[in-house]
């Protein structure tokens, strides 16, 4: 089975790291990293990756601007996008839903319960 | 009405009758004169006639005379005498007669009469001559010749005169004859006149008896009638009739009156004494009632009476005197009703009566009571009215009237001050045109019919318009305003200006946000890392796991201080950090804040330039050093290796106070953080413009400023800040670069707790900045020298 390759996007620095342990860690996932919005829409598009983890407030261009664009490109359309966020409220999170991400994890996050979320929304055995 | 009737028919009849026989007795005279008159002209016809028969019977004898006296002569024979002899005897009869026929006849006919009585008397004596010449035998023939000559001549003059006076009579006999039958006509027709008329008025009198016969009939059928009605009234009626004889005894009772004296049958009662069943002490009254009734006087009186079989009953009698044709009093009519129903109801309704009035009296009372309250009430109103006018008038909220067209009958005028129009401007004006934008129109309007037709209140939020264009969002109470008869006449809505709250409470929300978003960040990284090795996952020994806990302790201090820092924000903001203010001296806080940073400078390579002052001014110096090192810590961070950054302190001079005026919409605003052209003149500074209408500030003291200040400032060679950014960077959180707090170690709380103390201390805070050149932050505190002092 081919590893599973994950982009994480988001400007803070340590949240950026501990996501890519624990996913790395719990999963075995190969993990790609950009620090702002801007820089995760050009290693999409280059690394074609399976899945897209996206934080929501990012200073430069937020995650939903991001995923926007994201869907605004036919190179990274298809890639499953799943949005993380500190807004716990169900409101908040349904906007997201609304905006046609694959799915929302919230912050903060335990390594296999955000592997288990991640796998449950993409489906991945 | 049959005595009338009688009167009439008897007065008719005697007129008829009167008439009747003035008629006949008319008709009778009439004929009676005229038969009278005809008897008088047979009479007097026959008077003419026998008066023509005379003379004509004279002129026959004297012809039969003079033949005798000619045959006597001639034969001298004496038996020719005889008719002679007769004749004389016969005229002188005749004459005679004739003689008193005449006298009543006129003069000139007995004139005429005399002259033929001479003539025949004078013809006789001729005769006589002749005859006496015969006899004496003396026949002298020329003697007998001129004697029968001369007779002859009075023959021929007899005869003319008697057929002159012949023709005379028989004219008039025929005159008098007409006359007779114009006469007898005449009678005739006034006979048959009278006969037709007396025929007539006997018909008419016929006819009239007929009637009046036929009509007494009908009047006597009617009375009967009318009488048997009025008894079966009576009889039926019930109340009770009765008459009574002039001594007071019973006559007559109806049924009625039968059973108020609960007698059986009318003889138990006939001849009785009325005031027999009456109470003894009301008898003296109904017998002096009825006793004035029987003298004419009619009267009313309320008595008691006890029945046959012992009942008592209060009666009402009416007593008036009863009188026959010829208007004689003859008894007394009394008609009694039972009101023994009606004095229990007026003892009863006395003594509601009774218990009514004092009623009254204790509600008068109240009344009186209710109309002091009342009074008070009304004078409570006035007040009341009084204070909501002022209140409306000075309340600090809109109040706005709209008539059933949505026309503006009213705004207070804190609507006006609001929204910049006049009241004659705003009076009858369309609210939804004027004053609503129009995405808002449709709805607000169909909001405003519901509100019209279904009487329900409303809240809402609308932006409304003001003279200037701008929008203020204002918070609606709509209520109804009716008029007296409680119709439906408009609304009344109040409205509270919540654009600066709307604004703050987004912007709460935003800081909420953001705080969450800031606190969960680190919280993120140290959650993560610390389950990283505790589940095994990482290992802390590790590459790896030392840099999970690096990771996780920088977080951990990230936190900390972004603990701090917002409850120390809140603190200042909410004013529960006291200011030590004490007098102080600028150039000590320049030196402390400088020696406090001069490690970290030195570190990044960059020199601090001072320029103090020993300016004097009240404050709370640690503070003030706080902000000085969180504004040098900024340029530091922010200056590349070998850069100066200048940290200056000078006087200067405005004659606000406040130092810088807050207008209404920049209350709830960040407070500006740069000094326009305008401020600047205001505080004492003179500067040159830059493109963005700022100026770069240089102090210049003038003496009519009456405030000074001391003005702080930090100048660095930095990548400088966007213009569009130079606002908001004193605001929680705002960041130039969100990153830079991380990268930088801020916590992006350190220019809003520095805004936040020079706030405090009366001052104030902004940056002016030239992007790739540098920034430069400055803030005022008021020096100790009060008005017009001097340094």
């Amino acid at each position: 089975m081919t590893t599973k390759r994950i982009l994480v996007i988001d400007d803070d620095d340590g949240v950026r790291e501990i996501a890519q342990f624990c996913l790395e860690a719990a999963a075995g996932w190969e993990v790609l990293t950009a620090a702002s919005g801007s820089e995760g829409l050009a290693k999409a598009e280059s690394e074609q990756p399976d899945a897209i983890l996206l934080d929501v407030m990012m200073p430069d261009m937020d995650g939903p601007t991001t995923f926007r664009q994201l869907q605004a490109n036919a190179a990274t359309v298809h890639i499953p996008t799943i949005l993380l966020t500190a807004k716990a409220k169900i409101s908040e999170q349904q906007q997201f839903i609304n905006l046609g991400v694959t799915g929302v994890v919230t912050k903060p996050f335990k390594a296999q319960e955000l592997v288990d979320q991640i796998r449950e929304i993409l489906n991945w055995k | 009405m049959k005595r009338a009737i009688e009167s009439n028919i008897a007065t008719s009849r005697w007129g008829l009758a009167l008439l009747y026989l003035l008629i006949l007795i008319c008709v009778s005279w009439v004929s009676y004169h005229s038969t009278v008159t005809l008897l008088e002209r047979v009479n007097l016809e026959r008077h003419t006639r026998a008066e023509i028969a005379g003379l004509q019977e004279i002129l026959f004898e004297i012809t039969d005379a003079e033949t005798g006296r000619r045959g006597y002569v001639i034969t001298g024979q004496e038996q020719f005498l005889r008719p002679y002899n007769r004749a004389t005897s016969t005229i002188e009869k005749q004459l005679k007669q004739l003689q008193q026929r005449f006298s009543n006849d006129a003069l000139n006919e007995q004139r005429q009469f005399n002259e033929l009585k001479s003539m025949v008397i004078q013809r006789l004596s001729l005769l006589e001559q002749s005859i006496n010449l015969k006899k004496q035998h003396e026949s002298d023939d020329d003697i007998q010749i001129a004697l029968n000559a001369q007779g002859k001549a009075l023959q021929e003059q007899i005869r003319a005169l008697i057929t002159e006076i012949q023709n005379k009579k028989g004219q008039e006999l025929r005159l008098k004859a007409e006359q007779s039958t114009v006469q007898a006509t005449r009678t005739i027709a006034v006979i048959l006149a009278g006969f037709c008329l007396s025929l007539t008025i006997f018909l008419w009198v016929y006819y009239l008896l007929s009637r009046q016969i036929i009509q007494r009939q009908q009047a006597e059928a009617a009375l009967a009638k009318s009488e048997k009605r009025l008894r079966t009234i009576i009889e039926a009626e019930p109340e009770c009739v009765e008459v009574l004889a002039l001594d007071g005894t019973i006559q007559e009772m109806n049924a009625a009156g039968l059973a108020m004296m609960e007698a059986n049958d009318l003889q138990q009662v006939i001849g009785q004494p009325a005031c027999s069943l009456v109470t003894p002490e009301h008898r003296d009254s109904f017998t002096a009632l009825t006793q004035q009734a029987a003298v004419g006087n009619p009267g009313i009186l309320q008595f008691e009476l006890v029945g046959l079989r012992g009942t008592r009953r209060w009666l009402e009698t009416h007593a008036v005197p009863l009188r026959n044709e010829q208007n004689e009093i003859t008894g007394v009519l009394s008609i009694t009703r039972d009101i023994t129903a009606q004095k229990q109801a007026e003892v009863v309704l006395k003594k509601a009566k009774d218990e009514l009035e004092i009623r009254v009296a204790d509600r008068t009372g109240e009344l009186v009571q209710a109309n002091h309250q009342l009074q008070q009430i009304a004078a409570t109103l006035l007040e009341a009215e009084r204070r909501w006018r002022s209140l409306l008038e000075n309340v600090r909220l809109v109040v706005v009237g709209l008539d059933r067209n949505g026309k503006l009958e009213y705004v207070n005028p804190f609507f006006l001050e609001l929204v910049g129009y006049t009241k004659t401007e705003v009076e009858g004006q369309d609210w939804f045109k004027t004053f609503l934008p129009p995405h808002q129109r449709s709805r607000l309007q169909n909001s405003f019919l519901e509100l019209l037709e279904q009487e329900f209140y409303t809240h809402e939020q609308s932006i409304i318009l003001t003279k200037s264009g701008s929008e203020r969002l204002i918070a609606w109470n709509n209520t109804l305003l009716k008029n007296l008869q409680g119709d439906v006449i408009g609304t009344l809505s109040i409205g509270e200006d919540i654009t600066e709250r709307h604004a703050i409470e987004r912007m709460k929300d935003e800081f909420v946000s953001v705080v969450s978003h800031e606190l969960r960040t680190p919280l993120t990284s140290i959650h993560g890392a610390l389950n990283l090795l505790s589940s095994g996952l990482v290992e802390a020994q590790s590459d790896k796991g030392r840099r999970v806990i690096e990771i996780a302790a920088e977080n951990a201090e990230r936190l900390v201080r972004l603990v701090n820092d917002i409850l120390e924000l809140e603190r200042l903001e909410a004013g529960k950090i006291s200011l030590s203010k004490q007098s102080c001296n600028a150039t000590e806080l320049l030196i402390k804040a400088t020696d406090l940073m001069q490690v970290m400078a030195n570190h990044a390579g960059i020199t601090l330039s001072v320029s103090p002052q020993a300016i004097q001014l009240e404050a709370d110096p640690d503070r003030i050093i706080q902000v000085l090192t969180n504004l040098l810590g900024n340029a530091i961070k922010f200056s590349s290796r070998g850069s100066t950054v200048w940290l200056t302190v000078e006087r200067v001079y405005t004659h606000l106070s406040p130092p810088y005026p807050v207008s209404h919409e920049q209350k709830a605003k960040p407070l500006l953080c740069s000094v326009d052209v305008a401020c600047q003149q205001d505080i004492g500074f003179t500067g040159t413009p830059t493109e963005n209408g700022k100026a770069l500030v240089e102090p210049r003291p003038r003496s009519e400023c009456l405030n000074s200040f001391v003005l702080f400032a930090v100048k660095d060679q930095g990548r400088g800040i966007p213009a569009d950014k130079i606002e908001s960077i004193f605001e929680r959180f705002h960041q130039v670069d969100a990153s830079d707090s991380r990268k930088k170690g801020g916590t992006g709380l350190g220019l809003a707790i520095c805004r936040s103390i020079v706030q405090q201390h009366g001052g104030r805070i902004w940056a002016e900045s030239t992007l790739g050149e540098g920034s430069c932050f400055y803030f005022t505190l008021p020096t100790e020298l009060g008005i017009g002092g001097n340094p």
